[in-house]
Parts: structure tokens; C-alpha cells; sequence
């Protein structure tokens, strides 16, 4: 009879540790998810910066050569920018290819000065996040293109 | 003697069942150890491997932007790049993006130089007044395209 | 004494307190793993906005540079119609701050910086003709350098002469 009082405390006891124990486990498994998923939010935020600084770039450093942010954009990504008027906005995946589905919005803004002997032009460019409910700017450079009355310089 | 046995069963069974349970909560605390891991390892490797080709990139570019004068080097997967009285050979080999150091004049070859980053590929080309960088890491690849100085 | 009385003694089949320290094992193990994970990002995110800040910095001051160029352009296309391009490019530059004009064979070199950051200066060398717009410039020197930094502190190193 003591034999089966002792069994039955001591299960009582292992079960209280066990929902005391789940319970802390509950609680601090709730904070580690956390500090994952913004380590996680964080590292897909970053990159997708990267690859948008690296496009921003190569589409301001073909802009500066040709002072045309049609063949910029050709160059760069490979899009056909045709009827540009300005501006423009460029549907992205995920990998920075221009595609239907677009999980990134490139936006293109070009204003162009005329100069005693040709035209200085500023571009800017874009990267916004649609894959959520509201666009995320991810990436923003300005550049700019001097074209003499040939083609552009610098 | 009938009491005693059901009692004795009953013991044991007791036994098992938080046996049983412990066994359980063990196992799961050792998988969320184990997914943990995983995921630590996941996000550390994938980042790296984004970074370190990234990384790379903007090296080469901003090499190329104090450049004085580039020469491509192995149909385009080594480049000397001449700055500032130096020549800095930058090539791709042994898993790994390279450079050597040497001065104007020197002997150019993509050999015996000092590890930047890991890669697997890299290659230079030149086309419309511009260099087209990629380096390729393997899992990930990077494009950059520079205009020539 | 049999067997059920040793466990009953020892307080069942599993002891009280082996279900914490493997909890308290485990929780530390997740910690750590969360903690190295978010670390790892940060810190390689912070040396990307570090990179992307400088990305910035140079396209404004080449946007700056070709803001300059432009001007001097304008002012070469003006001097065509005086007497001598390069006497009157020369003189017109002159009043352009932070660029310096000289005259070589066939054409005027025009020389400027733009600074990039504290350290960097994104340096420019032009030479202008006396031809019509399109042919009017070609660019020799577009690069980003480090800037001389005065009172930049070397090693002093010992030469071999006597010590004092």
C-alpha cells in the first residue's frame, strides 16, 4: 500500500515537472522562433538588397555609356524597354529576371537638362518588394549621363 | 495473491507509460536541438555563399574603378588590372577567387597569388564600352557589368 | 527487497529533475543557435549597407563630375567661336572652380576631382579640341584614388645607422 502511495507521488510529481518543464519550453521556444525568423527576415532582406544594388549598378554604369535607358536596361537585365517615356516600371522574381509574376518592381525615373553643348540626363533607379501586401523599397541609386550630341560619356 | 499481481501489473504499467513519456519529451527536445542546427547551418551557408560572391564583386568593380589600364588575361577568366604603380592579377582557381600583386612590366600570369574569397568561376568580357563581371559560387552567381575608364 | 521497492524508493522510473536539466540543455542550445544565426546576418548586413553607403557616395560624385564636364563642354563649344580655342577655353576655365586647364598639342587638357568620401576622390582628366560637338572632348583619366592623407603617421623604420 506505501509501495503504491510512493509510485502514484512520484508520477505526480514527474507529470507536474513534465507540464511545468513543457510550459517554460512553450514560453521560451516562443522568443528563440522569434530572434529565427527575423535572423531568417533579415538575411532574405539583405539579400535581395545585394542583388538589387549589384542590377542598380550595372544599369547605371550601362546608362552612363550610352546616356539611353532603353539599352541600359537591355544590357543590364536584358528587358526590352520599348515606348519610354520617362518613366517606366520593370516586373522582377525573385532572381532579378524580368518576368510576368513579379516578386520585385524596378522602377526607372530619368530627367533630362539641356546644356549649352548637349544633355545631362539623371536617372533613378528603383527596387521595391511586392511580395508582400505593401511595396518595400529594397534599393535606391541616382545616376547620371552627359550626352555631347553623340553618344554619352564617362 | 490476485490483488497483489493486478497491483504489481498496475505498477509497471505506470512505470512504462511515464517511461514512455519521458523517452517521448526527450526525443522531441533533441529534434528541436537538431532543427535548430539545420536551420543556423541553412541560413549561415546560404548567406555566406550570397555575401562572399557579392562581396567579390564589388571588389573587382572598384578594382576596375581606380584602374588605369586592364588587360584580360586567359580568354577572360583572369584580368590585370594596373593601379596606382601596382598590377594586380585577379583570377579564378582551386575553388577559390585569387590575386597577385606585381609591378607594371611584370610577368602576367594567373598563378601564385593570395585567396580573396571562395568561388568557382569567374569571368571578364567586354562588350559596348563595358566589362561584364560574373563570378559564380557554385550554389549562387553574380553579375555586374562596369564601364571601361 | 525486490525490485519495485528499490524503484518505489528512488522515486518511480525517472527521477524527478532529469526532464529540467534536459529542458534547461535544450533551451540553452536553441538559444545559442538563434542567437549565432542573427549575428551572423547582422553583422554581414551591416557591412552590406556599409558597401552600398559607398555605392551611393560614388555615384554622386560621378553625377558631379559630368555635371562639370557638361559645363566645360558648353564653355568649349563658346570658345569655338573666338579667335583661339585654346586661349579662350584657357581663360574660360579659369573661372570654374577646382579645375585646371593646360595646353598640349592640339587641344587643351582639363583636369578636376570630385571628392568621393574622406578618403577617395574620384579624379578626372579631359583633353578638349577644337572640333565640333561629339569630337569635342575625349576623356583620358575617369578613376576613383585615395586621397594623400597629411600627417599620415609611418612606421619609422631603422636604417641601419648609428642609434642615438
Amino acid at each position: 500500500m506505501i509501495r503504491l502511495k510512493v509510485n502514484r507521488r512520484s508520477n505526480v510529481l514527474l507529470y507536474a515537472e513534465m507540464i511545468i518543464a513543457l510550459l517554460f519550453f512553450v514560453i521560451s521556444f516562443a522568443v528563440i522562433i522569434r530572434v529565427f525568423a527575423s535572423a531568417d527576415s533579415l538575411e532574405r532582406r539583405s539579400r535581395q538588397r545585394q542583388s538589387a544594388a549589384l542590377c542598380a549598378q550595372s544599369i547605371a554604369e550601362a546608362y552612363s555609356v550610352s546616356g539611353d535607358v532603353q539599352k541600359a536596361v537591355s544590357l543590364a537585365l536584358g528587358a526590352d524597354l520599348r515606348d519610354f517615356t520617362g518613366s517606366a516600371e520593370i516586373g522582377l522574381d525573385s532572381g532579378f529576371y524580368p518576368a510576368d509574376s513579379s516578386d520585385v518592381i524596378l522602377r526607372l525615373d530619368e530627367q533630362k537638362q539641356d546644356t549649352a553643348a548637349g544633355i545631362y540626363s539623371e536617372l533613378v533607379v528603383e527596387f521595391f518588394d511586392n511580395s508582400g501586401d505593401d511595396e518595400e523599397l529594397i534599393y535606391s541609386l541616382k545616376c547620371g549621363a552627359y550626352v555631347p550630341g553623340g553618344a554619352a560619356v564617362g | 495473491m490476485k490483488d497483489h499481481r493486478a497491483r504489481s501489473m498496475g505498477d509497471t504499467a505506470s512505470a512504462v507509460g511515464s517511461m514512455l513519456l519521458f523517452v517521448l519529451f526527450a526525443v522531441c527536445m533533441l529534434m528541436a536541438v537538431a532543427v535548430a542546427a539545420d536551420t543556423y547551418s541553412r541560413i549561415k551557408t546560404g548567406y555566406q555563399q550570397s555575401f562572399g560572391t557579392a562581396a567579390s564583386i564589388k571588389y573587382i568593380s572598384n578594382k576596375l574603378r581606380a584602374a588605369e589600364n586592364v588587360t584580360l588575361l586567359e580568354d577572360g577568366s583572369a584580368a590585370a588590372i594596373e593601379s596606382a604603380g601596382t598590377v594586380s592579377v585577379i583570377y579564378c582557381g582551386d575553388g577559390g577567387l585569387y590575386e597577385k600583386n606585381t609591378v607594371p612590366g611584370g610577368e602576367l600570369t594567373a598563378d601564385g597569388g593570395e585567396l580573396i574569397s571562395a568561388a568557382s568561376s569567374l569571368e571578364f568580357s567586354e562588350h559596348d564600352g563595358l566589362y561584364e563581371i560574373t563570378v559564380d559560387s557554385g550554389v549562387s552567381s553574380s553579375v555586374i557589368l562596369v564601364r571601361k575608364g | 527487497m525486490d525490485n519495485t521497492e528499490k524503484k518505489g524508493r528512488s522515486g518511480g522510473t525517472v527521477g524527478v529533475g532529469y526532464i529540467s536539466i534536459m529542458l534547461i540543455f535544450t533551451v540553452i542550445c536553441l538559444t545559442i543557435f538563434a542567437v549565432l544565426s542573427f549575428q551572423a546576418v547582422y553583422s554581414s548586413d551591416k557591412m552590406t549597407s556599409r558597401s552600398d553607403g559607398f555605392t551611393q557616395q560614388y555615384y554622386t560624385a560621378d553625377m558631379e563630375a559630368k555635371k562639370t564636364l557638361s559645363k566645360l563642354d558648353g564653355l568649349a563649344a563658346e570658345a569655338l567661336d573666338g579667335f583661339s580655342f585654346e586661349d579662350g577655353f584657357i581663360e574660360a576655365v579659369s573661372g570654374v572652380e577646382g579645375v585646371s586647364a593646360a595646353r598640349i598639342a592640339g587641344g587643351v587638357r582639363v583636369e578636376f576631382s570630385q571628392a568621393i568620401n574622406e578618403r577617395q576622390t574620384l579624379a578626372v582628366s579631359v583633353v578638349f579640341f577644337s572640333a565640333p560637338s561629339g569630337e569635342r572632348f575625349r576623356i583620358e583619366k575617369w578613376n576613383s584614388t585615395e586621397k594623400e592623407i597629411s600627417g599620415e603617421s609611418h612606421p619609422s623604420v631603422w636604417d641601419g645607422g648609428d642609434l642615438v
